[in-house]
This record gives C-alpha cells, sequence and structure tokens, in this order.
C-alpha cells in the first residue's frame, strides 16, 4: 500500500531520502516573491480573521444581523462588496466567515496530525500486527466519503462547525498515518538507525531521538500543504448545508447562498468563492516554496 | 503478477464486507424511522407498521444485514426509500453516466497536464516553468462548487458557447431514446450511427467534464513538472550524461518513462476525488448521474441509496488503484 | 495524432450547434421542475407526483378554484344525488369514456379503484375510512354508502387515493406501475419514464374531452432541483413553465417581455409549532409573547417576494373554514416584551431551539427574520436546519430533549379543514403531526363534530371550525405564519394556466394553450 499517496501532498518529494540538517536560511526563503506575496495574504487573511469584530464594518451583519432597508446593494463605498438578499454587508460576512476557513482548516489539519503521526510511527515501528491493523482501518475511512460521514454525525449531534470537522478529521488521519509508517519504514532501514541499534539503544529513545526529527519536516510540509484542502473541504460542506449554520459566515454556505442570484446579484457568491480560491492559492505556494526549500 | 492480484481482490473483497458492515450498521442505528421514509410524507402510524413488517425492519439488525448481504450477492441493493425504485436499477442507468464523464475528466487531464509539466520541466526556470505553475497552483485551488458555477456563468450567460445543464438538449429528448447498450451515453450514440445525438451529449459534457479536470489537470502538470527534474538529477541519468548522451535524448528517452509512475499514482485518487465532486457539479449542471443522486439521497436521508454509494466509490477506489499499480508494475520495473 | 482528434472535437461542437428540426406542427413544451415522483400508483400516490397524475387518471368530480360559480366540475360523472342523511351519494356516470389501453370506463371501474385504494391502504387512503361499500346500479351508475355523513363530493374529488384506473391493470402491483406504466382516463399519457430525470406526457387521442387548436402535444417533464438552473432554462426560452425560480428573481421574471409569473391561491402554509411539553413554552404568555414577535410583514415581503398573505389561523385563506372572525397576531414587540416579563422572563435572555428544512427556500429565509426580531425581545432562537425526515424524527421525539419551536410547510390533503386541524393539533398518542404535543379535548370533539355535520349543514359546521381555531389561537400551541400563493413562472405565450388550490402543484396541461 506504499504507493498511495494522498492527491496533493507530493509527499514522495518530502519524504524522499533522508535530508541533511540545514540552517534555516529564512531570508533566501521570503526573497523569493511568490512566497512573500502568499505569506502576505496568509498573515492578513488570519489578522482580519481574529480581529474581525475590529476589522468589519458591520460586525452585526458580519455575525447574522438581517438589514432590510438595504437588501441586494451592489458594490458601494458604503457597501465595498455589496449586500446579499438579508440586506447583509458581504465584506464583513467575509470577514467572519474567514475565520472559519482558518481555524477549522487549523483544527482539522493538526487533529489529523496529532492522531495520524504517533500511529503512523507505531505502525512503522512495530511493523507486524499494529501496522497490518492501523493501515486496514485507515483504508475504509480513506474509501467512506466525508459527505455520509457528515451526514451520520449531523443526525447525530446536529448540523455545525464541529460535525463539519469531526467529519473530515475521520478519513484525514490514516493519510498521515499512511506516509508515516512508509517514512518510518525507509529511515529503519538507514545507516544512522541500525548504527543506534547495534550501540544498544532502546527502541523508544531511537523513535524520539532519531526518526522524529526526520519526520517532523515531512509532517510540517503535509500539514500546510493540506490547509488548502481542508479549508475547501469545509466550503464543500458548508456548500451542502452540513458545516457553519445559518445566520453565520461561512464562505461555502455563502457561495450557497449567493448561488440562486448568480444571475442578478453575482457578487453574492463571487466574493466569498474568490476569497477561498484566494486564500487557498496562498497556502499552495507558500507550501510548495517552503517544500522546495527543505528540499532545497 | 497473479498473486498479487489475488492478493488486491481478497483486500477488496474485505474492504466491502467492513464497508457494507459499517454503512448498514449505521443506517440502522442513526436516528430517521426508515419505515416513515418509505411511506412518505404524511404517513400514518398503520402505515408505517406495515411497512415496517415489508422492509423486514421488525428483525433483529444482524438478521436485517445478513438478509441484506444475501440480496446483495443476487445484485439486489434493495428498494430506494425515496423513489421506490430498486436501487441496482437506478445504479446501472446512472453510474455509467458520471463514469463516462469522470473518465473523460482523467483524460483530459492526463492529455494536457502531462504535457505541461514536462515543457515546464524541459525549460526549467523560464516564463514557461513560472506559468505552469501557476496554472497548476491555480486549479488545484479552485473549489469546484465556484469553478462550476463560474464557468456557467461565462460559457453560457455571457458567451453562449454551452449549454446551461442537462444531458441532452431538451429538444432532442422530444426523441425517443437510444437504445442503451453499452450504457455510455457516447458509445451508444456511435453504435446507433447517431451523431447527432452524439456531438449534443458531447457538447453538454463540456463544462462538467471542464470543472472535473481541473484538480487533477493541475495534479498532474505539478507532479510531472517535479518528478521529472527529481529523475533527472538521479544517478543514472548523470552518469548517462557524463557518458555524453545529450540532453534532449535523456530528457525523453530516459527521464519521462520514469517519471511516469509516480504521475500514475495519483490516477487513482483523482478517480475518486472526481466521483466525489460529482456531487457537486451533476447538481449544479444537472446532470443526472450517481453525484445527482447521492444529493438528492442525502437530503432525503435514502438509506439503501447512500449505502449502494458507498460499496460503489469505495469499490471503484481500490479497483482504479488496483489497475494503477499493474500500469505503474509494467512502466516502472523498479517497484517490486 | 493529439491533433487530429482536437480537430475531431471540434467538428463534432460544429455540428451540435446545428440547429436540431423540431418535430413539424407538433406544440412541444419543456416543463423543468422539482417535483419528482414517489410512486405512480394512484392508488398509493400522495405526493408531488401529483402534477402529473392529473393529467393522466381523473377523479369523478373536481374541486373547482376559488371564486368559480359551482363548488364542483363533473369530470367522470355527469350528476351527483345525496341522501338527506348524507350516508347515501348516487352518481351517474359519463359514457364514451375510455381509458389509454382502449378499455370502456363503467361503474365497475369506479368500484375497482375505490376499493383497491381502500385495501392497498397506503398513501392518503385513510380518506375513505368512512366508506361502508360501493353499489353498482348499473353500469353507469354507482351508489357509496358511507357509515357517517362525511363529506363525500371532497373526498371523491381528492387530490390523492380518488383516481379511477382500468380494470385491465387493477390487479398490478406497485412495482409495475413504478416502471412507468399507467392506464388512466386522463387527457395525456406517460412515455419514456427516466425516474428523476425526465418523462414525457404525451396526448391521448381518444380523450373523451376531445381536442382543441393549440393544445399541448407533449409536454417533456425534467427534474431539476436547482432554481437558478430553472430561471436560466425559462429566461432562454428553453423551458416554458418551471415550478420555481430563486426567490429574488420572481420580479425579473413578472417584468420580463417574454416571461410572466402566473399567480394563484394556495393552501399552503407555514406554521410554527410551540413545544408545550416543557418549559419555557409550556407558559401561554411566552408562546403567545413569541407570536407577538415575528415579523410577519417582513417575512412575506423577504421569504415570499411580497407574495403571500398574513395568516389568520392554521387554516388557510381560500379553504372553506377560513373566516375573518378567526383571531390573528401581528407583529407587535412592545406587547411581546410585556407578556415575557410577565411569564418571569423578562431578565436573562431565554434560548429557543428551532427546526426547520435545509431545502426550502422559503423557510431558510424566515428563519433569520425570526431569529433576528426575537433577540430585540431578549430571546436568542439557535436555527438548526435539518433534512424533512430529521426534522420530522426529531419532532416526533422530541417532547422532552428536542426542539422548542418547529416550522412547518403543511398543505391539505382534501379541501375540508378537519384533516388539517386534527392532524396538526389533534390530540395524539403517539406524536406523528402534532409537534405542539398540545391536547385539548373541548377541542377535539368540536372538529369532529364540525366534520360530521358539514355534508348536512355547512354553516353550522363553519362556526364550529372558526370556534375550535379561536380556541388554538387563545392557547397558542402554534401560531401559523403565511398563506403561501402559487407563483407559477412561465413564458407569457403560454396561455390557461390554472392555479387550482385543492391540487397543490397540480398542472392541468389540457387547459393550456400554446400560441
Amino acid at each position: 500500500m506504499k504507493d498511495e499517496l494522498k492527491y496533493k501532498h507530493l509527499a514522495e518529494q518530502a519524504a524522499r531520502e533522508h535530508r541533511r540538517e540545514r540552517k534555516i536560511r529564512t531570508i533566501a526563503f521570503l526573497k523569493r516573491k511568490s512566497a512573500a506575496a502568499a505569506l502576505l495574504v496568509l498573515v492578513l487573511i488570519t489578522l482580519a480573521a481574529v480581529f474581525a469584530p475590529l476589522v468589519a464594518p458591520y460586525p452585526d451583519q458580519g455575525k447574522g444581523a438581517v438589514n432590510l432597508g438595504e437588501r441586494l446593494q451592489p458594490l458601494s463605498g458604503k457597501h465595498l462588496l455589496g449586500t446579499d438578499t438579508f440586506g447583509r454587508d458581504i465584506l464583513s460576512r467575509l470577514v467572519y466567515g474567514a475565520r472559519v476557513s482558518i481555524f477549522g482548516g487549523l483544527f482539522i489539519v493538526c487533529a489529523a496530525a496529532l492522531i495520524g503521526v504517533p500511529l503512523g510511527l507505531w505502525a512503522g515501528y512495530s511493523e507486524g500486527a499494529p501496522g497490518v491493523v492501523i493501515s486496514r482501518i485507515g483504508e475504509i475511512l480513506i474509501s467512506f466519503p466525508a459527505v455520509l460521514i457528515a451526514i451520520a454525525i449531523t443526525t447525530v449531534i446536529g448540523a455545525g462547525l464541529t460535525s463539519a470537522v469531526i467529519a473530515l478529521i475521520i478519513p484525514w488521519w490514516p493519510w498521515y498515518a499512511r506516509i508515516i509508517q512508509g517514512e518510518v519504514l525507509r529511515l529503519k532501514r538507514m545507516l544512522f538507525v541500525e548504527a543506534a541499534q547495534m550501540l544498544g539503544y532502546g527502541k523508544s529513545y531511537i523513535l524520539f531521538r532519531h526518526l522524529l526529527p526526520n519526520i517532523m519536516r515531512t509532517v510540517m510540509v503535509m500539514m500546510l500543504l493540506d490547509f488548502g484542502p481542508a479549508i475547501i473541504s469545509i466550503g464543500l460542506l458548508g456548500f451542502l448545508g452540513l458545516g457553519t449554520q445559518p445566520p453565520n459566515a461561512d464562505w461555502g454556505l455563502m457561495v450557497w447562498e449567493g448561488a440562486p442570484n448568480l444571475m442578478q446579484q453575482p457578487w453574492i457568491a463571487i466574493s466569498p468563492g474568490a476569497a477561498m480560491f484566494i486564500l487557498v492559492m496562498a497556502f499552495n505556494i507558500f507550501g510548495d516554496n517552503l517544500q522546495d526549500y527543505l528540499d532545497g | 503478477m497473479l498473486p498479487f492480484l489475488i492478493r488486491r481482490l481478497a483486500g477488496l473483497v474485505f474492504l466491502l464486507l467492513i464497508l457494507t458492515m459499517l454503512v448498514f450498521g449505521l443506517s440502522r442505528a442513526l436516528p430517521g424511522d426508515v419505515a416513515a421514509m418509505y411511506v412518505g410524507l404524511k404517513a400514518k402510524p398503520e402505515q408505517i407498521q406495515k411497512a415496517r413488517l415489508e422492509l423486514g425492519l421488525d428483525k433483529p439488525v444482524h438478521v436485517q444485514y445478513l438478509r441484506y448481504m444475501g440480496r446483495l450477492l443476487k445484485g439486489d441493493l434493495g428498494i430506494s426509500l425515496r423513489t421506490h425504485r430498486p436501487v441496482a436499477r437506478d445504479l446501472k442507468e446512472k453510474l455509467p453516466l458520471s463514469l463516462e464523464i469522470v473518465l473523460l475528466a482523467l483524460l483530459i487531464s492526463i492529455a494536457l497536464g502531462l504535457p505541461m509539466g514536462v515543457v515546464a520541466a524541459f525549460k526549467r526556470d523560464t516564463w514557461i516553468d513560472s506559468a505552469v505553475n501557476m496554472i497548476g497552483s491555480a486549479a488545484v485551488s479552485l473549489p469546484i462548487f465556484f469553478l462550476a458555477l463560474l464557468l456557467q456563468l461565462v460559457f453560457f450567460n455571457w458567451l453562449g458557447w454551452f449549454p446551461l445543464q442537462g444531458r441532452i438538449s431538451t429538444m432532442m429528448e422530444f426523441r425517443d431514446p437510444l437504445p442503451a447498450v453499452t450504457r455510455f451515453g457516447l458509445i451508444d450514440a456511435l453504435l446507433a450511427g447517431d451523431l447527432e445525438y452524439m456531438a449534443d451529449m458531447a457538447w453538454h459534457m463540456f463544462l462538467p467534464v471542464v470543472s472535473l479536470a481541473s484538480i487533477p489537470l493541475g495534479l498532474v502538470a505539478r507532479l510531472s513538472r517535479s518528478s521529472l527534474l527529481e529523475v533527472m538529477q538521479a544517478d543514472y541519468i548523470m552518469a548517462a550524461r557524463a557518458s555524453g548522451v545529450g540532453e534532449t535524448v535523456l530528457f525523453f528517452r530516459y527521464g519521462l518513462r520514469n517519471a511516469l509512475s509516480p504521475v500514475l499514482s495519483i490516477m487513482g485518487l483523482s478517480m475518486a476525488l472526481m466521483l466525489l465532486n460529482t456531487f457537486y457539479v451533476e447538481q449544479i449542471f444537472n446532470y443526472p448521474g450517481i453525484g445527482y443522486w447521492a444529493l438528492a439521497s442525502i437530503f432525503s436521508l435514502d438509506y439503501p441509496v447512500l449505502v449502494a454509494i458507498t460499496l460503489v466509490l469505495g469499490a471503484i477506489y481500490v479497483l482504479s488503484n488496483t489497475i494503477i499499480d499493474v500500469l505503474r508494475r509494467w512502466v516502472d520495473p523498479r517497484i517490486k | 495524432m493529439k491533433m487530429r482528434s482536437l480537430i475531431l472535437m471540434a467538428l463534432v461542437l460544429l455540428m451540435a450547434t446545428l440547429p436540431i428540426p423540431a418535430r413539424a406542427g407538433q406544440k412541444n413544451i419543456v416543463y423543468a421542475t422539482s417535483a419528482d415522483v414517489t410512486t405512480w400508483d394512484p392508488s398509493a400516490s400522495y405526493s408531488t407526483e401529483l402534477t402529473y397524475m392529473v393529467n393522466i387518471y381523473e377523479t369523478l368530480i373536481r374541486v373547482n378554484p376559488p371564486g368559480s360559480k359551482e363548488p364542483f366540475s363533473y369530470i367522470l360523472t355527469t350528476g351527483m344525488q345525496a341522501s338527506d342523511d348524507g350516508l347515501i351519494y348516487t352518481f351517474d356516470l359519463r359514457k364514451g369514456v375510455k381509458f389509454h389501453d382502449g378499455t370502456a370506463f363503467n361503474a365497475e371501474a369506479v368500484k375497482l379503484s375505490i376499493e383497491r385504494t381502500k385495501k392497498i391502504g397506503k398513501g392518503a387512503a385513510f380518506i375513505w375510512s368512512d366508506l361502508e361499500k360501493i353499489e353498482i346500479i348499473n353500469p353507469y351508475k354507482i351508489r357509496f354508502i358511507m357509515s357517517k355523513p362525511v363529506p363525500l363530493p371532497q373526498i371523491a374529488a381528492s387530490a390523492y387515493a380518488s383516481y379511477i384506473i382500468s380494470p385491465s391493470v387493477i390487479d398490478k402491483e406497485p412495482a409495475w406501475f413504478d416502471e412507468g406504466h399507467e392506464c388512466g382516463t386522463g387527457p395525456y399519457m406517460l412515455k419514456n419514464y427516466r425516474a428523476g430525470e425526465s418523462w414525457m406526457l404525451t396526448r391521448f387521442k381518444d380523450y373523451w374531452g376531445g381536442w382543441e387548436k393549440d393544445q399541448i402535444d407533449n409536454i417533456l417533464v425534467k427534474i431539476s432541483n436547482d432554481s437558478l438552473v430553472k430561471l436560466k432554462m425559462l429566461l432562454s426560452g428553453q423551458a416554458a413553465i418551471v415550478n420555481a425560480v430563486p426567490s429574488d428573481s420572481y420580479k425579473a421574471v413578472r417584468d420580463g417581455k417574454k416571461t410572466k409569473v402566473v399567480y394563484g391561491p394556495s393552501y399552503v402554509n407555514y406554521i410554527v409549532f410551540f413545544n408545550t411539553a416543557r418549559p419555557p413554552l409550556d407558559n401561554v404568555k411566552v408562546r403567545r409573547a413569541l407570536a407577538y414577535a415575528f415579523p410577519y410583514k417582513d417575512i412575506i415581503k423577504v421569504a415570499f417576494d411580497g407574495k403571500a398573505t398574513h395568516s389568520r389561523g392554521i387554516v388557510p385563506k381560500g379553504q372553506f373554514g377560513h373566516d375573518e372572525r378567526v383571531f390573528q397576531y401581528t407583529f407587535d414587540p412592545q406587547k411581546a416584551k410585556a407578556l415575557l416579563k410577565e411569564a418571569g422572563y423578562g431578565g436573562k435572555p431565554l434560548k429557543l431551539v428551532m427546526t426547520y428544512v435545509a431545502g426550502n427556500q422559503a423557510e431558510t429565509r424566515m428563519a433569520p427574520l425570526m431569529k433576528d426580531q426575537l433577540k430585540k425581545i431578549g430571546v436568542e432562537l439557535e436555527l438548526k436546519p435539518l433534512s424533512w425526515p430529521a426534522q420530522w424524527e426529531l419532532g416526533k421525539r422530541a417532547e422532552k430533549d428536542g426542539q422548542d419551536l418547529f416550522l412547518l410547510m403543511w398543505w391539505p390533503t382534501y379541501s375540508d379543514p378537519y384533516e388539517t386541524l386534527v392532524s396538526l393539533l389533534g390530540t395524539e398518542k403517539k406524536t406523528l403531526w402534532n409537534f405542539a404535543y398540545y391536547s385539548n379535548p373541548e377541542y377535539d370533539r368540536l372538529i369532529r363534530k364540525a366534520y360530521e355535520t358539514v355534508g348536512t349543514d355547512r354553516q353550522a359546521a363553519l362556526e364550529m371550525y372558526i370556534k375550535a381555531q379561536n380556541i388554538i389561537q387563545k392557547d397558542a400551541p402554534a401560531v401559523a405564519i403565511a398563506d403561501a400563493k402559487t407563483a407559477i413562472p412561465a413564458l407569457r405565450r403560454l396561455e390557461g394556466i390554472v392555479v387550482n388550490p385543492a391540487y397543490p402543484g397540480g398542472l392541468f396541461f389540457y387547459q393550456m394553450r400554446l400560441r
């Protein structure tokens, strides 16, 4: 099974060979223009999300308060990105929706890594039964459509961002377990691990002292590259009404809400869609650059 | 090769078995009265009770499961709660429609993505390279539902080049349907010699296929570029280079073949991903395939359909990965 | 090689842009709709397939739209007599009517059809529960004998469970029908059925009503759940009639050069149930406070494009039983606040949960408006959009731990209000529709009495129905928000679209003309 790859990870590169330690040359890295631009976008959106109540022109509307006096207004000085069918300021809702994307994405990626990495380490290091069991379970979860998991969860605990995030973590962590497992198996055959074993160091010492640092880099790149898919996945569930619930803002949900007005008021659906595209693109470019740099 | 295939098939059977148990168990454990859904809106208690007996829901869950498995082996997937039609029949009609656009999208993503990646790698660090990189990143960053809506807005609303929705023009639907031989629309139309029908279908498929192809296209372009660059640094290429083999020959003769394997390896995943993306694309383009059906079933909690779709998606995922592994072994003899 | 396939592709695409010749002289239209089919079995049908059923099958009599001179039209009958006690009805059947397979229509067909429906017991078959027996007097005269004086004409004209089926297919299983088979007497026949996708209604040449110029030959039904797609289909002329467009687009369609919106009465209404089984909504004052806090006018403007009526009781406008003497709650936040205070909930915010159907366009628009206004009187309303089965399931078991407010879209099965009143708020041993979990024996008695009186003394029945509704308004276990109007977007050149609220969603294609 070691030959299956998560679509965007390109983890084969990330995990390829064992890598030499290298001093971090932050400045050289940031000199690359695209990476700097991407980082800027990420920082700006994150700041906007964190300080949403201060950034949003109409914080109440961002949280869902209706404003029937100004329904379906086009772009103007008062409403930079126009208003939706309830008269709510789209920019304010974008700012609040960014919270869902950024923090939801962060949570999914971290949780998937926190579950997947230890299991992958265990599976790879002990080989034999745990490895088989973990990869089998992973395989089953991966072939289970997240949408169905989301439905199952929403029928039990109700629809909401929490359900969506849980539904996405369940089929997500096996990717981490799988790739780490492969990585451990490869590293184990490397000379320095064998040398450590011959020198009489214990299993857990080797695991934490030698394998973990090597693997951390792979995990970091994976997490960064996973941010985009995680954000899109939240959006996909939001679009189906299985994520954030109205009247709260969520970019996927906003596209869904705006879609019926696409012909007459295209700005309602296009702004959140474009925001999502820009954020994901920034993550991807930044992740690519980081990876190139680490692979050097 | 044969033991490998047998192992894979055994794995598939095992996976499907677990999947049926999981999904079936879920469909019974989750709240939602299956019998009431079967009877429909405004059901009366005595009708629900009757349906419960009719569907065998009064039996313990394990008995229900065994019955389900028994029927499954005979190709019976139960009755849809929403439409009351045999699920297997609907599946047989709708799956080919989706597979058709998914396979076309896969084909397009390879046919365009591979040359893009190759050219980018060959012209490394030129504007072409950066352009391919940008296009690749953009393609994988576009949320599918947003892309589909955008395509509709531009190519139907503004330019009017492509149709809005459906599989065939409504005018064509007033004619009698084509005989279903393969159930793949384009092939059936070709077999029937009806080029007009075929052209009409191809025209309707265009935007859905483009939406689906976006992500795999970006993946293939990016991955083929990076794996080519990596291969070109490999020891044997270096050795060949040192012995005076020309760069172009090296690139196309040795590099390309060896760079194909990682590209192939993401095909299985792309298939699975695209099948899931049909949920959105088919909804937006009103394309009556498995995705459209799945979404309608999701919102009405049509469990028998959801179980069937989960099984089919799982099976396709494993099967396509198996096929790809076979291909990879063929392309890259290093894989044991 | 790749180039060649590209060129081939281009050629194929070019061909597609050539005009496709229409079948000469035929009047064909496309109807794009989300009204799918649950079953084609006319005995069991109880859902959105009604749209097509009324074209394929017919009933003995039909309820006329409000404002007509007569309450009923004779369809498969030519006359009807009722006994003084309202227990025996005699029908004269129409002669010369044929089923789609050529079988002649007669008394036997009527008897077999109704008995089949009653025996299968699915869908709305319960409407025949007070039918004792059917007697054939001669091939064109038939007698219905009832055990109670219930309003048989309304039942025989019901939108569900009262269709007459050919004796030649009376023994077929529902599965046979669900393959897309039928055999009715209606003006159209079903053809090329592709479940969940498309099918055709095509003219029945031998229809007893005959055919005139400009009537439609073929109707292609195209299932589409996406209102944006339907809007685009209509504006581009691909579809001549659709079942809905996005809420904010009705104005553009209405004002269009080529398009229009046909409005008509509807018995569909939207009702909020309050969970009377647990605090705080077990307190009538809190319930009334909420009823005064809903922004009825804004809801009608935003959710219904202004085309709905502020409800007055749970019997919708236009239906028998709706009356100006029923009390109406209006938007009055001051009164709402005062009532809350009286009930002892003046200080800390009250937290309540409301469920509604996620896919319902009107409900998804109403909910945020209600939340917004309730906030102003100190009630935090949590919105919980669910799929219908999930909402229903929760409602059925929710007395103690489910929702506080349940938003329901409702429509009556037949034109007497009894069904609505008893189903929604009558005492239930096991919850099915009464999501208020309300029980009031006096109310139960009153509506049953009205139902049994309506066949003989309509005015007395009306008084009882009004009294019953005012009990509800006083106790406020539920409050109706808006009585919807039917809005049918269509091309201007498609004329004769008649909205008949007794057949919700039913489109009588036979009455339409394509100019």
